[in-house]
């Protein structure tokens, strides 16, 4: 099997495990929607669901376009393995990492220090942050190395 | 680090996507290493210095080197 096939190929299994884990989630949060122990959780094992259904498509598509178009596979395939843009991959990825790691050890730190029981909804507001901002931190530091070298 | 990359794609009459295509690299890359913001990886260097034919300390200048002489 030629590099080609095989690029094609492991796009087409991680669309179709995507597609067929989010629908399996999808549906488990619609038969256990009485389930009062799970509760909001619900909502979000069901968010992950339809996001590795849309990512699914998303791969399935990309490979099908690949038949389609081989000019879009080859330049895929050279931007997976470009040694530069996996250089900045790797830093942009490395940074989020510290930052994260920083953050949660603050927030650990905070919670650690305070006297009262922290409040559910007060925590669920720093954390998502948190998630959201290493995101942020990942995606800025991307354009910075693009721009830099 | 200097480099001759686009002197010697000139003289190849080639665009800086054919290099790319040569060097299985994207364009960016090769319009970083032409503007000498980015030092390829001794792998890269070495496909390099095989599309033109050359040895890499023909077409990578040591600064340092330079300086000292």
């Amino acid at each position: 099997m030629n590099n080609d096939q095989q690029f094609k190929n492991k796009r087409l299994t991680i669309g179709y495990l995507a597609l067929g884990g989010g629908v399996i989630l999808f549906v488990l949060t619609i038969l256990l929607k009485d389930n009062a122990t799970l509760g909001n959780y619900l909502k979000l094992i069901q968010g992950i669901g339809v996001f590795l259904v849309f990512w699914g498509i998303f791969m399935l598509f990309q490979a099908s376009s690949y038949k389609k178009n081989p000019a879009i596979l080859k330049k895929d395939m050279v931007e997976s393995m470009d040694e530069r843009k996996v250089w900045i991959r790797h830093h942009a990825g490395n940074n989020a990492f510290i930052f994260s790691a920083a953050a949660s050890y603050l927030a650990l730190l905070i919670v650690g220090m305070t006297r009262e029981p922290i409040d559910p909804d007060l925590a669920w507001w720093v954390l998502a942050p948190l998630v959201s901002i290493t995101l942020v931190v990942y995606i800025a530091n991307l354009v910075y190395y693009e721009n830099k070298y | 680090m200097k480099n001759r990359l686009e002197e010697l794609r000139a003289g190849q009459k080639w665009t800086q996507q054919e290099l790319a295509n040569h060097l299985n690299v994207s364009r960016q890359t090769v319009i970083s290493l032409e503007q000498g913001r980015y030092n390829p990886s001794l792998l890269l260097a070495f496909r390099i210095a095989r599309v033109f034919g050359l040895k890499i300390e023909e077409i990578f200048l040591d600064e340092e080197d330079q300086d000292n002489e």
